[in-house]
């Protein structure tokens, strides 16, 4: 009893928030509601027919997948090697690892402005760029498709390294440096340490991070409406961004609601199988 | 090279707009605070306001959070059988879940019982979106502490409510400072669900604020540098300080899931 009791205020309103509207979505993806028509009736799977043959719309499933696997392999790798280099004591070290972690402190929103200054046409960059007689790498980083795409990713990867670094840092000291003593006397270098030692030992942090950077990518919003609005065009548009403007923009609830039940289904499916995957890996190791 | 973008935005809110503009990676020279003065005394109050909206939500947020949270984790921690697992598997699927799935549903819901575009709205909202990671936390924290303690107190005669009060909750410090650390993050830095659910009308937080405000004036660069810093101070320093928690928690209640 006393079980129901504590539960029942926070399962009520996690039901209200998160469960209700979640069922809502899946009611409303199989109607034609549309917020400005008073009439609407049930169209079966009408908009998930729509949505595959629709282009606009699998581009963004496209743009967003392409984001996810960035952010979730490049800070990743990246912030375990940072990790591997700041974890030893001393000042210096100390201070460089709060610089490194700023980023994922301030909100993407300001993270995009900043960069959002720093890559546009006549920005800081090209800017610099101009100056030291490189004119010849000079573009439109946020202007050119493919490369608005890559500068989002990049931009993301900036804000999300700090975070995939603390996690490894506070993974790697809790290996004891007896091991690190004695694989040095057995003449273990550098680099077989890094390999047979401490990537090993990091598995758990790793599914850890892995996972959140995936849930990250593939709900990205912030980042890419503040440098590019997803644009040009709809290059940089990621579903999330996709959703409210078909949604509230364009008044079309129901085709939305199927969009976001497909990503919400996506999300689903790959952390279940990578965490699988992942579980099992660091059994193995 | 990594900090460069931080650096020249920190230099940047004490330089002229002008020479923003020739020299955006220079040092300062003339020293200004013009720029941090034109944000703070903005006729419309941006700052203030912002300020308000954003403390207030944070704060109302993690009692409520904390509060309900850490019961049903007790609860859940305590319990054995398929109905508690069903309540994690429920509570799993939610941290998974984008917020944009679900958002315009959000708005219907809140809307039905008269809560949209208040602020009371956005703390229910936020206590709802950000429960199943609490709950975890503290069900994974609280499975460490012994259930003797529990039967202990039983024993001595106090209820279920006050063993959970009296004796458990606090040992429950370093969960709590956690979840404040990590929720009052991602609440404070939160865009879009404030932007939808406040909407525009009803005052607005720091970061949207923030937001609307560089869209419209996106020229006056000393200004922009200006408003993100000042948005950005209180929530870094208060991070540094409770920086432990951020990783201790994070390790603790990620593996559980």
């Amino acid at each position: 009893l006393f079980l129901v009791s504590f539960l029942a205020t926070p399962l009520a309103i996690y039901a209200l928030i998160v469960l209700v509207p979640l069922a809502i979505t899946l009611g409303f993806s199989i109607t034609n509601l549309n917020f400005l028509a008073p009439d609407w009736h049930f169209v079966g799977l009408r908009n998930y027919q729509f949505l595959a043959n629709d282009d606009t719309a699998l581009h963004a499933y496209l743009v967003t997948i392409l984001l996810t696997i960035a952010t979730g392999i490049v800070p990743n790798i990246a912030g375990f090697f940072l990790a591997v280099i700041l974890d030893r004591p001393g000042r210096a070290v100390r201070i460089m690892r709060v610089l490194f972690f700023v980023p994922q402190i301030l909100s993407a929103i300001v993270v995009a402005f900043i960069w959002a200054i720093i890559l546009t046409d006549d920005g800081i960059l090209n800017n610099f760029l101009r100056t030291i007689g490189l004119e010849a790498i000079a573009a439109s980083w946020l202007g050119n498709a493919t490369l608005a795409l890559f500068s989002v990713a990049a931009v993301a990867s900036w804000q999300l390294l700090g975070f995939c670094t603390v996690v490894y840092l506070a993974a790697l000291q809790t290996i004891p440096r007896e091991l690190y003593d004695s694989a040095a006397m057995d003449g273990v270098g550098a680099g077989s340490r890094l390999v047979h030692i401490q990537w090993p030992l990091v598995a758990p942090a790793f599914t850890i991070v892995t996972l959140l950077l995936l849930i990250a990518g593939f709900k990205m919003y912030d980042t890419p409406l503040v440098l590019t609005s997803g644009g040009p065009v709809d290059a940089t548009e990621t579903v999330a961004i996709q959703i409210l403007r078909t949604g509230l923009d364009q008044n079309l609830a129901g085709y939305a609601s199927a969009k976001a039940f497909v990503l919400f289904f996506i999300v689903i499916i790959v952390t279940v199988v990578v965490l699988r995957l992942l579980q099992r890996r660091e059994t193995d190791l | 090279l990594y900090s460069l973008p931080v650096y020249v935005a920190v230099l940047n809110v004490v330089k002229e707009t002008e020479n923003i503009r020739r020299d955006p990676a220079g040092f300062p020279s003339p020293l200004t605070f013009d720029n941090l003065v034109a944000v703070l005394t903005r006729p419309d109050g941006l700052i203030f306001v912002g300020f308000t909206t954003s403390l207030v939500t944070v704060t109302a947020t993690l009692a409520l959070l904390v509060t309900l949270g850490s019961m049903a984790g007790y609860a859940l921690s305590r319990a054995e059988g398929r109905a508690s697992r069903v309540v994690l598997v429920l509570m799993l699927m939610g941290i998974m879940l984008p917020t944009q799935v679900t958002l315009i549903p959000v708005t219907r819901v809140l809307r039905f019982f008269s809560l949209m575009n208040t602020m009371p709205g956005l703390v229910l909202f936020n206590v709802g979106f950000y429960m199943p990671f609490t709950v975890f936390l503290f069900t994974g924290f609280m499975r460490a502490i012994p259930r003797e303690l529990d039967e202990a107190a039983e024993i001595d005669g106090a209820s279920r409510l006050e063993t959970f009060w009296r004796i458990v909750f606090p040992l429950l410090r370093p969960a709590v400072a956690t979840v404040i650390v990590f929720v009052g993050l991602a609440i404070w830095n939160d865009f879009l669900n404030p932007a939808i659910i406040l909407g525009p009308a009803q005052g607005t937080t720091i970061t949207t604020g923030l937001y609307r405000a560089l869209g419209r004036y996106s020229t006056d660069y000393g200004q922009m540098f200006a408003m993100m810093f000042v948005a950005s101070v209180p929530i870094v320093l208060l991070f540094l300080r409770l920086q432990r928690f951020f990783v201790s928690g994070l390790t603790a209640g990620a593996t559980k899931g």
